[in-house]
């Protein structure tokens, strides 16, 4: 065990590594072993998962041996594909060696075993299928005036990229026609020359007049092979200009026709996976007590409002239990996920908790999560969630008492224009939404106000006190 | 250079066509006609792919120098990409197209764009462009695309499950023309996908999805092939999604039926139990529980027959049908069971509550006089002058070929019961030259009641021998009527299995006959019913199942 357990601690420098500049100095060799060390660690991961006991020792020796413990017990499992997708971006691996990882990981039929053999078509066949369903238009929903006009939108959108490709097409084949006159033109001659000598019996002629026929036709091949080269430089040319052509407008209609689904439905993904690895720390995790490192240096790979996005949607998804399934490992065996961990209620809440220390630890990240969700989604979270439920209330004073009555515009404004705070249209329609919540979340912000107003000298009149009119408004 | 003749015959101009033509499919044109021609377009790839391997990227380049437009913009389709086998046969054209050993700028260029491909097709990377902070963010947690990727479309399909039932049960609403176009995209989208598991929820729910309208609301596109799927055996779908399908979609059902049938035909019989296994795992006896499903398999075995000219293996696969589609009939909850009428709503009602009575629920001392009881009223629809027409004469004569049990015991009992043999003959004879005109059929009777009072005259007769039979025999092969020479092969048949002497020259006679007449097919089937029923009702007499079980084994070697 303990030789298995010091093989384990390699993982992480083996991962490091083929993400480098190191790879440089691979050839087949390299490569095969490296494979073989990921298929290895991937049927340790079979033989252990059903034993809780060898599975914490292997995931402990894992998370001692990197500096943030980015990997789990589970990553064994998936360590061919870890590997293997990170070589293949990997820019800095020599040709010889891609050559040996895409036969590898590709695994042409009657090639032998590769790793994970339906894994990478899976793979790619699961990213077309969201590609495909994100093509559907957008549910109507608070957009019903505009979902009427998206079909015929979306139509006029397709026809003008269609004929913006087809002007391309014509364009490509344009550019290639001269290309392509040239090259018949060329195997007219080829025709012509060494076709010719074949055909008269090259073994007839060759015999007598070996040595010039010979050369001729030597000669002749040289030139076509260069031609051949020519063309086929071309041609490779042709393919990726057609194919940064299509990049682009695939971007481009992506942008434009795949609004909200593909950015919600991703940014679950990205929460499940996000839970997934929280309750693969498990009890360490809990026992971590304060802030993961980790967690915050992967959720500030984000742009801030999609880590906003993704950690609301954990904490959404965490009291639906759905985060109890083993992300990643879905359609693995279903052993890990029977043996695996002990998630339940406990490792939930434990997830639920670091999430929230993440999100409230910092005043302005806080602020900025409120800003930037619906107000449903964070009545929602309120209701679930009393520490969040006290620190949005205290936002949402903070941001009231901001506000200042227009006595001739007759109604609140904000005090400081760019500051990024909440109108008070925005103000009132997030009580509005916390007031129809769950009762308990409904009797807190009701008193909330009603305290507020208190101190505000308790007026019935509005104008007076932005807590008076908000409660008006609320319908108390 | 010349034309490499190795090189094979590849469609490759008509599909890089199409590949332009197609961009990135984002009209509703596009796409249809992507997706009636993925089968085809993942054809081509193989052999393309093929074509590579064997003859190696630099012949196939120059053979083809557009091959790198038309693999990039294939990449880029997520049509091609999500069909069945496609992408994998694509990354293996890919994989073949890299150089080990690039030997200039322009190969080390080819070698990038084959990466990039790749990378383009597994990894959620910058190139796409929503997808860069995830692929940061997805590796930083530890995962890689292919957990990213199996949430997202789980997701996906959830959330699309989701809308299309709350759609469901919202009814009508005034977004409905929207809903309708969304739908019938949707079911556009899951074309190339409907193989893929994690499709499964959302197939499920559109095909049990209507729309407010009476009009189909999915793509005939999708039907199908969800249909095809299914009779591949690629996908399974729960029974009610299934019937669904068939109900809203009759050209699904119709080649649904005709799959049954080329598969009943195209294996090899050994037992009546077998045919019933193949046809209840069709799913359409079960199916046929709405009457409307029931009626159209009907037509379509009904056009069988004519186009077959009444083959027996069509016959049988007919028979069982009914018997397995009565049998879940009778099994059915009261509450739900649609009435008989709605099944046969045709015809003579008295005719069909006697013909569903299945053998057993009967007394065997009763089942004579069931038999006479069919054979008059069949008699008196056939003898009646209103309702001669041949059309009238056929949907008769289909009716109780359907329930060919009863036939079969009818040619039964004239041998091993005392029945009286006329009505008897009379509706064997019915059943075998149905085309008969009633002067015709008369006579067809006379000549049964010769053959069978001359075998009557042998049945207890010991000591038997094939010239005995030169009668009977003669018959059967002297006539030019195959129905005649059907008719009189099955009363010879049950002599020779039921009568105490028969038994000593039964091979040898039976050899004689499907020797001579070509009907070893005929008797083969017969004599899987005859087993089938003793399996069911029991054969007292052992040596009559023994020679049963010898001749079976005999014919099956010949079939």
């Amino acid at each position: 065990m303990d030789a298995v357990l010091r093989q384990v601690e390699q993982l992480p420098a083996l991962l490091a590594v083929s993400r480098s500049a190191q790879v440089r100095d691979w050839d087949c060799l390299t490569l095969d072993r490296a494979l073989e060390w990921a298929r290895y660690f991937q049927h340790l991961h079979h033989r252990f998962r059903a034993r809780p006991q060898l599975r914490e020792a292997l995931g402990r020796r894992l998370r001692r041996s990197q500096p943030l413990p980015l990997l789990g017990f589970p990553a064994l499992g998936r360590c061919p594909q870890l590997l293997g997708l990170a070589l293949l971006e990997n820019r800095a691996l020599p040709p010889a060696a891609c050559r040996c990882l895409l036969r590898g990981l590709l695994q042409p039929p009657g090639e032998g075993s590769g790793c994970d053999p339906r894994g990478l078509a899976l793979l790619a066949r699961r990213k077309a299928a969201a590609r495909l369903l994100a093509l559907v238009p957008g549910p109507e929903g608070q957009l019903q005036a505009e979902a009427r006009l998206l079909p015929g939108r979306l139509r006029e959108q397709g026809q003008e990229a269609e004929a913006r490709l087809r002007e391309q097409g014509q364009e490509a084949e344009a550019q290639l026609l001269p290309g392509r006159l040239r090259e018949e033109g060329q195997e007219a001659e080829a025709r012509l020359l060494p076709g010719r000598l074949r055909e008269q019996g090259q073994e007839a002629e060759a015999r007598l007049l070996p040595g010039r026929l010979r050369e001729q036709g030597q000669e002749a091949e040289a030139r076509l092979r260069e031609q051949g080269q020519e063309a086929e430089a071309r041609l490779r040319e042709q393919g990726q200009e057609a194919e940064a052509r299509l990049r682009e407008q695939g971007q481009e209609a992506e942008a434009r026709l795949l609004p909200g689904r593909l950015r919600e439905q991703g940014q679950e993904a990205e929460a499940r996976l996000l839970l997934g690895r929280l309750r693969e720390e498990g009890q360490e995790a809990a026992e971590a007590a304060g802030q993961l490192p980790w967690l915050r240096a992967a959720l500030e790979q984000l742009p801030q409002p999609r880590a906003c996005g993704v950690v609301a949607a954990a904490l959404a998804l965490l009291p639906q239990g759905c985060g109890t399934e083993q992300a990643g490992d879905t359609d693995r065996a279903a052993g890990s996920s029977q043996g695996g961990y002990q998630a339940g209620a406990a490792g939930d809440g434990c997830a639920a908790g670091l999430l929230l220390s993440w999100l409230l630890g910092d005043q302005e990240r806080f602020s900025a999560f409120c800003l930037c969700l619906p107000s449903s989604q964070l009545a929602f979270l309120a209701g679930h969630y009393s520490q969040l439920s006290r620190s949005y209330l205290d936002l949402l004073t903070s941001w009231g008492s901001r506000l200042v009555y227009d006595p001739l515009q007759g109604r609140w404004v904000k005090s400081c224009l760019d500051k990024a705070e909440l109108s008070w249209e925005e103000l009132r329609e997030r009580f509005i939404c916390l007031c129809q919540g769950p009762a308990l979340l409904r009797e807190q912000t009701q008193a909330a106000l009603e305290l507020l107003r208190t101190r505000d000298g308790d007026f019935k009149v509005r104008g007076l006190s932005v807590w008076t009119d908000l409660l008006m408004e609320v319908g108390y | 250079m010349a034309q490499d003749p190795t090189v094979p015959k590849l469609n490759f101009e008509y599909w890089l066509d199409k590949a332009i033509e197609w961009g990135q499919a984002t009209t509703l044109e596009s796409q249809k006609d992507v997706c009636l021609h993925l089968s085809q377009l993942q054809e081509f790839l193989h052999q393309l792919y093929e074509a590579i391997k064997h003859l190696g990227p630099t012949v196939v380049i120059q053979q083809f120098p557009l091959i790198g437009q038309l693999l990039g913009r294939l990449c880029w389709n997520p049509f091609v990409i999500g069909y069945d086998e496609s992408q994998k046969t694509l990354m293996w054209c890919l994989c073949c197209l890299y150089s080990s050993e690039p030997q200039n700028a322009v190969e080390l260029k080819a070698n990038s764009w084959v990466r990039s491909l790749l990378c383009h097709l597994l990894s959620s990377s910058k190139w796409e462009s929503n997808e860069a902070e995830t692929s940061a963010f997805i590796s930083a947690l530890g995962y890689t695309s292919a957990d990213y990727y199996c949430h997202l479309v789980k997701n996906m399909v959830v959330s699309l499950v989701r809308e299309l039932r709350e759609n469901q049960f919202n009814g009508l609403n005034i977004q409905e023309s929207i809903s309708a176009s969304r739908v019938n995209a949707v079911s556009i989208f899951c074309v190339p996908l409907i193989t893929l598991p994690d499709l499964a929820p959302l197939l499920e729910t559109l095909l049990l999805y209507h729309g407010g309208s009476s009009k189909e609301i999915l793509s005939s596109e999708f039907l199908e092939s969800v249909n095809e799927a299914f009779l591949k055996k690629k996908i399974s779908l729960p029974e009610s999604v299934v019937f669904s399908l068939w109900l809203r979609h009759l050209p699904s059902l119709e080649k649904a039926t005709l799959h049954l049938l080329d598969q009943v035909l195209s294996i090899q019989l050994n037992s009546l139990e077998e045919v019933a296994c193949v046809i209840k795992d069709s799913l359409l006896p079960q199916a046929a529980s709405h009457p409307a499903i029931f009626r159209i398999i009907n037509e379509i075995f009904k056009s069988a027959l004519m186009e077959t000219d009444g083959t027996s293996e069509v016959l049988t696969v007919i028979q069982v049908f009914t018997q397995l589609f009565l049998q879940d009939h009778q099994n059915e909850n009261k509450q739900h069971k649609f009435p008989l009428k709605a099944y046969f709503p045709y015809h003579h009602q008295p005719l069909v509550r006697r013909l569903v009575r299945r053998p057993f629920e009967l007394p065997t001392t009763y089942w004579s006089e069931h038999v006479k009881h069919i054979s008059d009223m069949v008699k008196a629809l056939v003898e009646d002058t209103n309702a001669s027409s041949l059309t009238d004469l056929f949907e008769i004569w289909f009716l109780v070929a359907c329930f060919g049990e009863w036939l079969d015991i009818a040619a039964e009992q004239l041998l091993k019961a005392a029945v009286e043999p006329d009505p008897v003959l009379w509706l064997l004879a019915f059943y075998y030259c149905p085309k008969n005109e009633n002067q015709q059929r008369t006579q067809t009777v006379v000549e049964a009641q010769a053959v069978y009072s001359h075998l009557m005259m042998l049945f207890n007769c010991a000591d038997l021998s094939l010239k005995d039979l030169e009668a009977a025999v003669h018959r059967v092969m002297g006539t030019e009527q195959c129905c005649n020479q059907q008719f009189t092969t099955h009363l010879l048949t049950n002599f020779l299995l039921f009568s105490p002497g028969g038994h000593k020259i039964a091979q040898e006679c039976i050899y004689h006959i499907t020797e001579i007449t070509d009907t070893s097919k005929e008797v083969h089937n017969l004599l899987i019913r005859t087993a089938h029923r003793f399996n069911h009702s029991g054969e007292e007499n052992q040596r009559t199942v023994k020679l049963l079980n010898e001749l079976l084994q005999k014919l099956t070697l010949k079939v």
